[in-house]
């Protein structure tokens, strides 16, 4: 379980006070083990700073990330190395989230050397476990990042985040700049997996309708605040603040409501 | 297409230059140090094919064993130096924090003088005046390497991948060996070899300003500054070990900006 506590962050954008730049204010949310949950807001809503506080990327400026009970920013200490077991980011951008001049095989097998130090043999059949797990060929393993397009990309990133066995998986914007049938397939392998090795989903998405179609619980962020969070089961009626139905209706669910 | 060609009559030359230097012994029709007087000064023969210095030297020969002063002294410092460059600059580049700014000063205080003015101050203070010369470029080279590491290294740190591997479980060492020094090399690489064509050229320099290496060593900045004495009566004795150096340090420099051009395409960043 992991537990924000008041979680903030602001950016000095001078010397003065008043330059300090807010991007994510206090917000307090619980995440349960196993859950699908998705984090929607517009550009700039602090909802990718608010994911990686999470994932122990970046120092909140106050509160702090619970994983099952512990804390994980400890006054100036870097974040203990083992927590990114526990949770893993796959980053907006996964081009430039592998290393160009490391194999596909290599970049998945980093976490298995590192966290679990296991030898050649095991290592290589573990990675390539992964990679069929995530629909990548095992033919992969040698090439480089920049032979693959872009949704295979994903899929390594997806691997090499698994490798870790974390308990939170969290997504940032998993499915931007992909054509709409890609973006079907991607959720769809996401999903599955989710269903598969039961990590805990946060997705980060500008995309109220993506949000309907993988969560179940979904929290709506605007300018650095947290204005609402709501249980999802089919029903979009259970959005009561205006701007969550501005974002519903910016994505035409209300529209085609087949779509889910 | 133009640019191969230049890697390639680049690296042509430096493999010239290589095997001279090694095969010199063999090569060499005489010893470089063996003075004759009789033949002071002689003009080339069969037996003397580049004639004789003004202490009756063998003129090629001491070329030969001269190549062997140049490249056996600038290669191996500028690899020791690189090495350490590369992992101080990567490490202290990635970890941030006061080292880095110590490291960053230090470099800008000694970029700001020349090379010349460490060793005349160092020789001015030590006996061993060839190790002085040899450690003030080494600090020079060092300072110039590190902040074009540094430079480098920062567009890498900035890249998601280096954050990828830090929550793979990577530590900071595992991180600037695997992820970030394969990913600065090809840029260092460029300036690796550019750089042993300016170590050559200053060693030459110190050695014809007198400063540094043995009277009388076959070494080519040498060979000229001996051979100034003679300027009018053989003018042949400044040209050959001038040839020698422009086309050695060409050779470097052509690899070097053929590589630049090829290599730095995608990213290329100018450094001081």
């Amino acid at each position: 379980m992991i537990e924000v506590q008041s979680l903030s962050c602001s950016f000095s954008g001078g010397v003065l006070e008043k330059d300090r730049f807010m991007a994510v204010s206090p917000i307090s949310v619980t995440f349960r083990d196993g859950g699908r949950y998705a984090i929607v807001g517009e550009s700039g809503s602090g909802k990718t700073t608010l994911a990686r506080m999470i994932a122990g990327l970046q120092r909140p400026s106050g509160g702090n990330v619970l994983i099952d009970g512990i804390a994980i920013y400890k006054g100036r200490y870097k974040v203990d190395r083992n927590y990114f077991k526990k949770v893993q980011i796959i980053q907006q951008n996964s081009a430039s989230a592998l290393d160009p001049k490391i194999s596909i095989g290599k970049s998945i097998e980093e976490p298995l050397v590192c966290f679990f130090h296991m030898n050649r043999s095991k290592r290589k059949q573990r990675c390539e476990e992964l990679m069929t797990l995530c629909n990548l060929p095992i033919n992969y393993y040698a090439r480089l990042p920049s032979e693959l397009s872009g949704g295979e990309q994903k899929r390594v990133a997806i691997a090499r985040a698994l490798a870790a066995e974390p308990e939170c998986l969290i997504f940032d914007e998993a499915t931007n700049g992909f054509d709409l049938p890609l973006r079907k397939k991607i959720i769809e392998e996401i999903i599955k997996l989710h269903k598969i090795v039961g990590f805990t989903l946060i997705f980060i998405t500008h995309d109220m309708e993506l949000a309907l179609v993988v969560a179940d619980e979904i929290l709506v962020m605007r300018s650095s605040r947290l204005i609402e969070q709501v249980n999802f089961s089919g029903d979009v009626n259970v959005f009561k603040n205006e701007y969550s139905k501005v974002l519903l209706d910016a994505s035409g669910v209300i529209q085609s409501p087949l779509y889910i | 297409m133009k640019r191969k060609g230049q890697i390639i009559f680049g690296s042509l030359l430096i493999a010239i230059f290589v095997i001279l230097a090694i095969c010199a012994p063999i090569l060499a029709p005489h010893a470089p140090n063996v003075t004759n007087l009789a033949l002071k000064n002689a003009a080339p023969s069969a037996e003397y094919p580049l004639g004789c210095d003004q202490l009756g030297r063998c003129e090629l020969s001491r070329l030969l064993y001269g190549a062997r002063y140049s490249l056996g002294l600038s290669v191996p410092i500028l690899a020791i130096l690189s090495a350490i460059a590369l992992f101080v600059g990567c490490y202290s580049c990635y970890k941030g924090s006061v080292m880095d700014e110590i490291i960053r000063l230090l470099c800008d205080i000694f970029m700001a003088f020349p090379v010349l003015v460490i060793a005349m101050a160092l020789v001015t203070s030590f006996e061993d005046t060839t190790a002085c010369i040899l450690t003030a470029i080494s600090i020079s080279m060092t300072a110039w390497f590190l902040r074009m590491v540094r430079s480098y290294a920062k567009m890498e740190c900035r890249k998601e991948y280096i954050e990828a591997a830090k929550t793979s479980g990577a530590s900071r060492i595992r991180i600037v060996m695997v992820h970030l020094i394969p990913n600065v090399l090809p840029q260092f690489i460029v300036y690796f070899t550019t750089g042993i064509a300016s170590v050559i050229m200053s060693i030459s320099s110190f050695a014809f300003l007198g400063v540094g290496l043995v009277q009388g060593t076959a070494e080519w900045g040498a060979m000229l500054n001996e051979a100034r004495n003679s300027i009018y009566s053989n003018p042949a004795l400044i040209i050959y070990p001038g040839i020698c150096l422009i086309v050695c340090c060409a050779g470097f420099n052509l690899l070097g900006e053929g590589l630049r051009d090829t290599i730095g395409k995608e990213d290329h960043i100018s450094v001081i």
